[in-house]
């Protein structure tokens, strides 16, 4: 139970500062996705690269799944035990997935949109699957 | 209270339970930590485990596919603006949780009981909105059936909404009980347990924004 005996007082934490953090990293994020989306689309020569794109994302995630790690979940003022459960399943869970990821290359084109003579082709098969079902499911996307 | 346990761990059981400390619900304490938080730690700890794999098959299965939905394609199915303000309403859920968390161990009941209220009705929002969101995918052919990313998407989304609900509930629960004045400032553990379970999940959706919304 977390009593005085614990908890000697509350603890002081920037709620509001941490909050408009977590916001202006939500709007950098969404507002990255758009500029990239737009200027993707447009055929932009100046916009970055998809690959560079999913980096700055994953930079601008990791503040903010931390400040709620450790702000918000307290862990900037728990005993080293709770540090352990929280960090030890983090841990591994990242030795379970990036041996999987061996293969990942960015540049590879295979996450990239099917190139549009290939759409509707079942590649495992080598005929055109498009032809043999019904419209409305070949076309979803 | 390390002197107590250190005092505690050289006599028998029946000296260590007159000696160990004692929370105010009567669990003793060995390592110094509540026996409440050891265990919300240790199913979070799980939870974590079992996000990764979701996260992690879909890591695999999208890089995997030589054919993937991007935001570039023409009837690219997922809305992200509106996503974007979910994610905003489930911030400010674990804000005013935290709020409510202080206010309580200030024993300001009232505020507590209010900030717990609008924590609650903010995850109640945000579980309907996906709930419209599910309706608008289905309605445009999205479905779980259609394809791998419908398969994938539905599978972490709806986990990840299910925990949401789930944590709904819980706050409605506690919200009713600091109504009632369960709570003061030598009482909150059930507040901050829970808490640190709709963190965890305000965590895993920031997570899931990212890789599922906007890579």
């Amino acid at each position: 139970m977390s009593t005085a005996t614990e908890h000697a007082h509350e603890h002081r934490m920037p709620l509001w500062g941490l909050f408009l953090a977590l916001l202006a990293l939500t709007a950098a994020e969404v507002g990255l996705y758009e500029i990239w989306l737009h200027g993707a689309k447009a055929g932009d020569p100046f916009i970055p690269k998809y690959a560079m794109v999913l980096i700055i994302l994953i930079v601008l995630t990791l503040p903010k799944a931390a400040i709620v790690l450790i702000y918000f979940m307290h862990l900037k003022f728990e005993k080293q035990f709770v540090i352990g459960l929280a960090i030890v399943p983090l841990v591994f869970a990242a030795i379970c997935v990036l041996p999987t990821l061996a293969d990942l290359r960015l540049n590879k084109p295979t996450y990239r949109a099917l190139p549009a003579e290939l759409k509707g082709h079942d590649l495992n098969h080598g005929h055109d699957a498009a032809a043999s079902e019904p419209e409305e499911e070949a076309s979803v996307y | 209270m390390s002197h107590a346990t250190a005092h505690a761990s050289t006599h028998g059981p029946a000296t260590r339970h007159k000696e160990a400390p004692l929370m105010a619900h009567g669990s003793i304490l060995q390592t110094g930590i509540s026996n409440g938080k050891i265990a919300i730690w240790l199913f979070l700890g799980s939870e974590i485990m079992f996000f990764t794999g979701l996260i992690g098959a879909y890591i695999v299965l999208r890089f995997a596919q030589t054919s993937w939905p991007t935001p570039t394609d023409e009837g690219y199915p997922l809305n992200v603006p509106l996503t974007a303000l979910n994610t905003f309403f489930l911030i400010c859920s674990s804000v005013t949780l935290v709020a409510a968390l202080q206010a309580i161990q200030r024993d300001e009941r009232s505020k507590g009981t209010w900030m717990l209220a609008a924590t609650t009705i903010i995850g109640a929002i945000f579980v309907g909105i996906q709930a419209f969101e599910y309706i608008e995918l289905y309605q445009h052919g999205c479905r779980p059936d259609t394809d791998l990313f419908g398969s994938c998407f539905y599978a972490m989304t709806g986990f990840h909404g299910f925990h949401v609900f789930l944590g709904v509930v819980a706050m409605a629960v506690i919200t009713c009980m600091s109504a009632c004045g369960k709570f003061s400032s030598k009482n909150y553990a059930i507040v901050e347990n829970t808490g640190l379970y709709w963190h965890f999940v305000d965590l895993v959706w920031i997570v899931l924004f990212a890789i599922v919304y906007l890579m």
